[in-house]
């Protein structure tokens, strides 16, 4: 039976959101005034949502 | 204030609904120690989503991380999102675990360990493991319950009634039908939990002027809580302390990854899973941005963890409303005490009592479930103010079994001897450095230090010893498996 192809880029897709995730706040808009850190992590949110059904979605019951 | 009566009157409606539902999941229950605990692996994907979800999001969101906003800002946000991205170790385990415990019968994650390394002696390494460190938990979800009931009535409902109350509808909803009820009642209170919520944060940002104006208002006078570190809560060390350790709470809590067991088919576990997604997103801004309407409503509170009663009882939530959150509360705390009462009975019964009849580990269970919620209780009552801490070091001290269980499905040189050390070591010293040393939770120091000696230990030890003959082969027996379910 063929194995599913496609796990190390997704892997790496998460590594690279997860790192984003403390990087982005913590470096780039660290202290900025304003809403940008809140913003950046309700799209974190939606992010980590994308990535997840993306690797969920080709599951079946065979 | 809430007068009492109104508390007690909401509180006997929901207990008598809850009880209702309770009851009627008895009636499929078919008295084997798999039904119990599992539900007979045939639950569908929404109740197993909301039930995943109420499990996870307990009064931990709604107490302790609208106090951590209050008090250090938008990182909370930060941290519990980093939690949210550990979901994505469903993808991977999700269907290892569902796989695995439909072909070998497992009933806890510590029974697929001890299985997978062919030793008891892992399993209950992990099972004693679970049981020491998800008792801060449990006490997190009691003290929740004491400060939110006796918060917004002034005092007039104790610490001790508030306590006794969730205890007591934890344990009855659990002893009542094992699993079917816990996960139906966890369904139900998902459903409150959320509503409740998103009506009452919808009347706090009304008070405030609408949502423009809680912008404005949070940009003129919180400006510093809206970026990391903030006010000096969020430094990046705090941050990694308390991501790290709950990056793993998927696998690592025996409370949620126990769900993976109970499901019916792959597409009820991608519905569960989307499920969870959706709550756990919505529920977690609706936490943060309840904290900071807290700041504009109910400023300047000592004990941060009293932000949410404090909010309450500001006149800006109705009463009917402020009613309804507190039963959403009581909801969160509720269907996560139960079910880490029941997975913590199921571990004792099955990888304590392994050879025992049905019946008596069933009983086990039962007696179990009770001593839990009694401890936890019991301990709540006296630490209810270091509510957060104990939350922690709950995630931290379960780590220990992170390197174990992934090593399980990739790694067939890992060892027994490698498994025990790993969870032994760490679970040693996350004791030793939180209760003896007294290092916070709050200092990355005690994750590291947990998580990289698990792992050294782990690795370490497996390479000088040898698998034990009854070792299962996981990665090998699975792989079909994985395949024809479409998983990686």
């Amino acid at each position: 039976m063929s194995k599913r192809g496609g796990f190390g880029p997704w892997l790496a897709v998460v590594a690279v959101l997860v790192f984003a995730g403390g990087f982005v706040p913590y470096g780039l808009l660290a202290d900025q005034r304003g809403w940008f850190t809140a913003a950046f992590w309700a799209l974190f949110g939606v992010a980590v949502i994308v990535v997840i059904v993306t690797g969920a979605k080709g599951w079946r019951d065979r | 204030m809430l007068a009492a009566s109104t508390i007690w009157g909401a509180i006997a409606l929901f207990a008598l609904f809850g009880a209702f539902v309770a009851w009627r999941a008895t009636r499929a229950n078919t008295g084997t120690a798999e039904d119990y605990y599992l539900g007979g692996r045939s639950i569908g994907g929404v109740v197993a989503g909301l039930s995943y979800a109420a499990t996870t999001y307990s009064a931990f969101m709604l107490v302790v991380l609208t106090g951590l906003t209050y008090r250090g800002g938008i990182g909370a946000l930060g941290f519990e999102l980093i939690y949210f991205a550990g979901l994505s170790l469903l993808v991977i385990f999700a269907p290892r675990f569902w796989l695995a415990a439909k072909r070998w019968g497992f009933i806890s994650p510590a029974e697929m360990l001890g299985a997978r390394y062919g030793s008891v002696w892992v399993a209950r390494a992990a099972a004693l493991v679970a049981l020491v460190f998800l008792m801060p938990y449990c006490t997190t979800q009691m003290a929740g319950i004491g400060l939110l009931l006796s918060g917004v009535t002034g005092g007039e409902i104790s610490l001790f009634q508030a306590v006794a109350t969730g205890a007591l509808l934890a344990a009855v909803w659990t002893l009542f039908a094992g699993l079917r009820s816990v996960a139906w009642t966890d369904a139900v209170q998902a459903v409150v939990m959320l509503v409740s919520a998103v009506l009452a944060i919808g009347f706090a940002v009304a008070a405030i002027g609408g949502w423009g104006a809680f912008a404005r208002l949070t940009m003129e006078t919180q400006a510093d809580r809206l970026s990391v570190p903030g006010p000096g809560l969020w430094s990046l060390n705090t941050f990694v302390a308390l991501s790290l350790p709950w990056f793993f709470f998927a696998i690592s809590n025996p409370q949620v990854s126990q769900r993976l067991f109970i499901l019916r088919d792959m597409a009820a576990m991608r519905r569960m899973i989307f499920w969870v997604l959706g709550f756990g997103l919505a529920f977690t801004v609706i936490a943060v941005t309840w904290g900071f309407a807290a700041l504009h409503l109910a400023p300047g509170l000592e004990n941060t963890a009293t932000a949410t009663p404090a909010l309450l009882t500001s006149g800006a939530i109705p009463a009917p409303v402020a009613v309804l959150l507190i039963l959403g509360i009581l909801a969160a705390a509720v269907s996560t005490l139960d079910s880490i009462a029941l997975t913590l009975g199921a571990m004792v019964a099955r990888d304590m009592m392994r050879d025992a009849r049905p019946a008596t580990q069933i009983a086990a269970g039962r007696i179990v479930v009770i001593l839990v919620i009694l401890f936890a209780g019991m301990f709540a009552l006296q630490k209810v103010q270091i509510v957060d801490q104990l939350a922690a070091l709950s995630a931290a001290g379960l780590m220990v079994t992170v390197p174990a269980t992934i090593g399980a499905f990739f790694w067939r040189r890992a060892t027994a001897a490698g498994a025990l050390a790993s969870i032994g070591g760490g679970a040693a010293l996350a004791v030793w450095m939180s209760m003896i040393k007294g290092v916070s939770v709050f200092n990355p120091v005690l994750a590291l230090s947990v998580g990289g000696v698990s792992v050294a230990l782990y690795v370490v030890v497996s390479l000088v010893t040898r698998p034990r003959a009854s070792a299962l082969d996981f990665k090998g027996e699975l792989a079909d498996d994985l395949a024809r379910v479409n998983a990686w």
